[in-house]
């Protein structure tokens, strides 16, 4: 099946009436936690993921997938209206989003939002509907050198990309592997780490982690800020329409932006947040209004395309490799491994109504976002008003239920209390938890890939260089982790050396 | 700062060397055949390394930095006695769940989650701890057949 008649294909299986509402479902929960700050889409999938066992595995991607999609609309409404980014990647709309709206141009600036978001959603869509098969066949060459060599760049740029301090990154990433090992091994069946509990041999699941590192944790540390009232700014629906000028300065802000956020959400890391870095930094640069600043349209439109496109452009390793680049494309292949499939090079072909149907479904999730999310603009932003002492008992409570409902354990609980506290430290000592789920999820995978490119190559360690996919890697990897440091070194020798004595 | 990040640092190294210990203990096997213990083992020295690194890189922090930290006023001080008494809840949520049962641990968790979270008035609160309970029940329990212990409300309903 050609990508347009996989595509055509999708959409008889995503307009089922099932599958439309999983796919409103799923959008509107999306909206309301992207405006609400705090519990983000990784946050939201992990303690919904218990309800999808109930569902079949295409509505439980459906709704994850608008989850997803919705957070990044619902995350503008607020960082244009509050000058609150309700999510991560609408950091970066605050910067041009609220000061368009103090000039009374926030019905233009949320307008504009939404149909970037549109337009990227589409193009980043269309594109994962053509690479994601083309990827997939060459995969189906890859042999577990090159599984472990991508899960370790992939790992590698991880820790690179999510700011900060790299060593702290590493240090994350290294709990997250050292807890990946406990558990019967799969070979010999021996017991590491189990310190005599049955409950852990089956390992340390990574949803108790991520529930807790992303969900509980935020819940301690808002529980320790004091309440802000906040005033909303008002929009009225005829407000809405941008003027001309306006699209004429938006529409190649779009484009660049989809683009942009394609091919970053393609790279491992926080992608959505470095789109709409990546798209504001190039739109300032190519910017001749000299309105960035005081409120730049193309400053709203480039980098709300790019986060919309970045999800997409995440979707191509995990449906095409089986690997997720990100700790939310990980629950989201976790919806599909608790109904017994593995998301990888054969997807495509062995389950056609599964893989086109999702991507049919973004793309209806798309239109069904733009339609709802303009006229509503009102009624989600004032969700922002819901009252701490309402709203974060009910995140408690469907952390503790969903996390039991995954093995029916109480372990799990036990986790997820112990990762919620171990999240708090991290963010008080400004450590990232992503990298430490990333390889928790990875890290089964890079030991049995590593232990079987062993027995291949008859214990030859060169095979992770002397195979040119695994070379390819390892040097693209490689550029992207240290070309960062090394340039800002030779820029500041440069200046050194011109400055004078 | 700078003493909660050694603090933190020097108890992941620690581990790390607890962890590297127990991994050498492991069979080997070879790099032809590597045995169970021989991925953790290099696990096991690249957390030492990390967690090394990030000690040696928090006793390096200029003590300038300290200087610098900023004022806190009050109003903006965080309450970190909220934080302790949620994390007291969940403790006692995780002990009490099999005993008393979903229903009436779940209950009492709101009761005090929404009294920790700053609401006053106890009526509410109950009619809100009571309401959550019933819809959460429906939902997981009736609905969704999630195998929550019943505790004292299970043996009530047989």
């Amino acid at each position: 099946m050609d990508a347009f008649g996989g595509l055509m294909h999708g959409f008889s299986v995503a307009v089922s009436p099932m599958n439309l509402l999983f796919g409103f479902l799923g959008a509107v929960i999306g909206t309301i936690i992207g405006i609400l700050p705090g519990l983000g889409p990784l946050g939201t999938m992990a303690l919904l993921l218990s309800l999808t066992y109930g569902f079949d595995p295409t509505a439980g991607m459906i709704m994850f997938a608008g989850i997803y999609f919705g957070a990044m609309y619902g995350g503008s409404t607020t960082s244009i209206l509050l000058n609150i980014p309700g999510e991560a990647a609408s950091v970066v709309t605050v910067l041009e989003g609220y000061k368009m709206a103090k000039r009374g141009r926030a019905g233009a600036a949320l307008a504009v939002a939404a149909v970037g978001s549109f337009i990227a959603g589409t193009i980043s869509i269309l594109a994962l509907s053509f690479m994601a098969p083309t990827l997939a066949v060459a995969a189906l060459k890859f042999g577990p050198p090159e599984y472990f060599t991508v899960a370790l760049v992939g790992l590698m740029i991880m820790a690179r990309l999510t700011g900060g301090n790299l060593l702290k990154a590493l240090m994350m990433m290294a709990i997250g592997l050292a807890l990946g090992t406990v558990g019967m091994e799969t070979v010999a069946g021996y017991m590491r780490y189990t310190f005599r509990q049955p409950m852990l041999a089956q390992g340390i699941d990574f949803l108790p982690a991520a529930m807790g590192l992303f969900g509980i944790s935020e819940v301690l540390m808002t529980a320790e800020e004091p309440e802000e009232n906040v005033s909303l700014q008002q929009v009225r629906f005829w407000e809405l329409w941008p003027t001309s000028e306006e699209w004429r300065r938006s529409f190649w802000p779009m484009i660049r932006g989809s683009f942009i956020g394609f091919f970053t959400g393609l790279i491992p890391g926080p992608s959505p947040v470095i789109a709409t870095m990546v798209s504001y930094s190039a739109e300032r640069r190519l910017d001749k209004t000299g309105e960035f600043g005081k409120g730049a349209i193309a400053g709203v439109a480039g980098p709300e395309a790019a986060n919309n496109a970045a999800v997409g452009g995440a979707f191509v390793p995990l449906m095409a490799l089986g690997i997720p680049f990100t700790p939310a494309m990980a629950v989201i292949m976790a919806v599909l491994l608790i109904h017994g499939i593995s998301p990888g090079p054969t997807l495509i072909s062995d389950k056609p109504d599964l893989f086109w149907g999702v991507i049919a479904s973004m793309y209806i999730g798309n239109f069904m976002l733009l339609i709802f999310n303009l006229p509503l603009v009102g009624v989600f932003a004032n969700i922002i008003k819901t009252p701490l002492y309402m709203l974060m008992p009910i995140v408690l409570l469907l952390c503790l239920v969903g996390v039991y409902s995954i093995n029916n354990a109480l372990l799990d609980v036990w986790l997820m209390i112990g990762f919620g506290v171990l999240g708090y430290a991290m963010r008080k000592l400004k450590y990232d938890s992503a990298p430490l789920v990333l390889a928790l999820v990875l890290g089964p995978m890079m030991e049995r890939s590593f232990r079987e490119s062993m027995m291949i190559s008859r214990g030859d360690l060169s095979v992770f260089v002397t195979r040119p996919i695994c070379a390819a890697l390892l040097i693209a990897g490689l550029l992207i982790v240290l070309a960062p440091p090394i340039i800002s070194a030779l820029r500041r020798k440069n200046v050194g050396d011109a400055s004078p004595a | 700062m700078r003493k909660t990040d050694l603090a933190f640092s020097g108890f992941v190294l620690l581990v790390a060397i607890g962890y590297e210990a127990m991994a050498l203990w492991m069979p080997q096997g070879s790099l032809k055949f590597p045995g169970p213990g021989y991925y953790p083992k290099l696990v096991g020295i690249f957390l030492l390394a990390t967690s090394f690194g990030c000690l040696i890189q928090a006793l390096l922090v200029r003590r300038s930095a300290r200087a610098a930290k900023p004022v806190v006023d009050g109003a903006t001080r965080p309450m970190v006695g909220k934080t302790v008494a949620l994390f007291g809840l969940l403790l006692g949520y995780g002990f009490l769940l099999t005993p008393l049962g979903f229903p009436i641990a779940i209950c009492l968790f709101l009761l005090a989650a929404i009294r920790v979270f700053g609401y006053r008035r106890w009526t509410i609160i109950i009619l809100l701890a009571l309401g959550l309970t019933v819809v959460s029940y429906v939902t997981f329990i009736t609905w969704l057949k999630v195998p929550l212990p019943l505790g004292v409300v299970g043996d009530l309903l047989d």
